[in-house]
């Protein structure tokens, strides 16, 4: 292994350690469990939920409800992105609405959405309409920013606009593409889990964390909130092996 | 092919204004010139790229062009790079293939076929390029500065292989660069323009190509006029 893969490796967990070690100390210098539990104390909690069906339940859903409204905003953004850079009316028609869903409170959204809609489509709504901008203007960039000179060179090859689209476009943007994926399918996880706390949502990770706080059992929530960090970075590991997998030419 | 009074301006730059030139058909014609002088704009209008006033005459079809910065796509490796532009009038496989092992095979890169464009050398990017100008059937052939920031050697290898090329089909070709030498030793018509686009000299060279050097008596007075006039 080479030095810069050591350094890669070594730099993450000395960071991780650094943290560690600051919590160690707050915790011994808090000396109160209810506010700060040890990190031992906390690890043991997470081994002690995992050991439990209703753990599986909650994380299970919580990654259905994800994966929904996650499925939901790339295909929308990816299908308006496209339809955006094709069509300039439909570029103009959409910025005020993206504008407005991106500068709209989300605590509003999150209260309205509860009077609209059942707990358990609220917080995939709510994630719906923070991702959805995010991912439309990424992928909107990224189609737009396909390099004019080979397009020019392709069309004075006269290759076919089906070969254009699939030799060319596709792989193009597919990079961009992973890039705006990954870096909200975390945010996804973040917002599905905040929802679900505020909407009570049955069967969630978020809930979980609402009944840890109820019971002042902080070990608890800072397990699941473990639980948490690792589902995102599952995640985010997956879009990455993904990206290897489908874009071999960088 | 002929240019008749050709206007071209991007904003208030007027480029070029009433240019008028015959060329000769399968044969390789060169322009000379200063960096402005409208020399790729000369290209981009017989290439259609760009808009503008007045005729260009050509009897010919389908065109190639060695661009100067190789617009090779980096998402494709070398042989798929030349499939792209093949694969619209090529419909057979087998077909497409063999034209690419014959070609890559010409421009030394048949061991690098697989290579993305990222993994290759400057000079075996625009060998690709070339390569692909010559693979797709036409009959006008474009090249801008193809042997620019290249060195010696690689010039020279560059160089062999555009005219082993060129001599299988004869396309007509216009082919525009600052190097004097490069086109005295190339071309059979040579067009010097001014830095506003007037044509200063054109002169037609009838010295068989592997005859002529720097040396060579017609080049050297060739190459003095070209000079005073630059």
């Amino acid at each position: 292994m080479k030095l810069k893969n050591y350094l890669n490796l070594l730099y993450p967990l000395i960071a991780l350690a650094v943290f560690f070690a600051v919590w160690l100390i707050a915790a011994e210098i808090i000396k109160i469990e209810v506010i700060l539990p040890h990190p031992a104390q906390a690890f043991k909690q997470l081994l002690l939920l995992v050991k439990t069906m209703d753990f599986w339940t909650a994380i299970g859903h919580t990654l259905l409800r994800t994966f929904i409204s996650f499925f939901i905003s790339m295909s929308l953004a990816l299908l308006l992105a496209a339809l955006s850079s094709l069509f300039k009316p439909v570029y103009f028609l959409l910025s005020p609405l993206v504008i407005i869903s991106r500068a709209v409170p989300t605590m509003s959204v999150i209260l309205l959405s509860l009077i609209w809609f059942t707990s358990d489509i609220t917080p995939m709504f709510i994630a719906f309409l923070i991702v959805f901008p995010m991912l439309y203007a990424g992928f909107y960039s990224a189609i737009n920013n396909i390099d004019k000179d080979l397009i020019e060179m392709s069309k004075l090859y006269k290759v076919s606009k089906r070969i254009i689209v699939t030799k060319f476009y596709i792989p193009y943007i597919m990079p961009s593409f992973f890039d705006s994926v990954r870096s909200a399918i975390s945010l996804n996880v973040k917002l599905i889990i905040a929802a679900e706390v505020l909407s009570q949502t049955r069967h969630s990770m978020g809930v979980m964390m609402q009944i840890s706080k109820q019971y002042l059992d902080t070990a608890s929530l800072i397990a699941w909130t473990i639980a948490a960090i690792v589902l995102s970075y599952l995640l985010e590991i997956a879009v990455a092996v993904l990206k290897k997998l489908c874009v071999r030419w960088k | 092919m002929k240019f008749i009074d050709i206007n071209k301006s991007y904003g208030d730059i007027k480029v070029l204004t009433d240019f008028n030139l015959e060329l000769i058909d399968n044969k390789i014609n060169c322009i000379i010139g200063p960096s402005g002088c409208g020399k790729t704009t000369i290209l981009n209008i017989v290439a259609e790229l760009t808009e503008y006033q007045g005729k260009v005459e050509r009897e010919q079809k389908g065109i190639s062009y060695i661009f100067q910065n190789n617009r090779l796509l980096p998402n494709l490796n070398v042989q798929d790079n030349l499939e792209y532009v093949l694969s619209t009038i090529e419909k057979d496989k087998n077909e497409r293939m063999k034209k690419i092992d014959k070609i890559l095979d010409i421009v030394e890169l048949a061991q690098r076929r697989k290579a993305y464009p990222h993994e290759l050398s400057g000079g075996m990017q625009q060998r690709v390029s070339m390569a692909r100008a010559f693979i797709y059937p036409s009959q006008i052939l474009l090249m801008d500065e193809p042997f620019k920031g290249l060195d010696i050697a690689l010039k020279k290898k560059l160089i062999a292989a555009f005219l082993k090329l060129w001599q299988q089909d004869n396309k007509t070709v216009i082919f525009v660069t600052h190097d004097v030498d490069e086109a005295l030793l190339l071309a059979d018509k040579i067009v010097l323009l001014s830095p506003n686009a007037e044509i200063l000299l054109n002169v037609d060279i009838d010295i068989e190509r592997d005859k002529r050097s720097l040396s060579h008596a017609k080049i050297s007075a060739l190459r003095n006029r070209i000079y005073q006039n630059f």
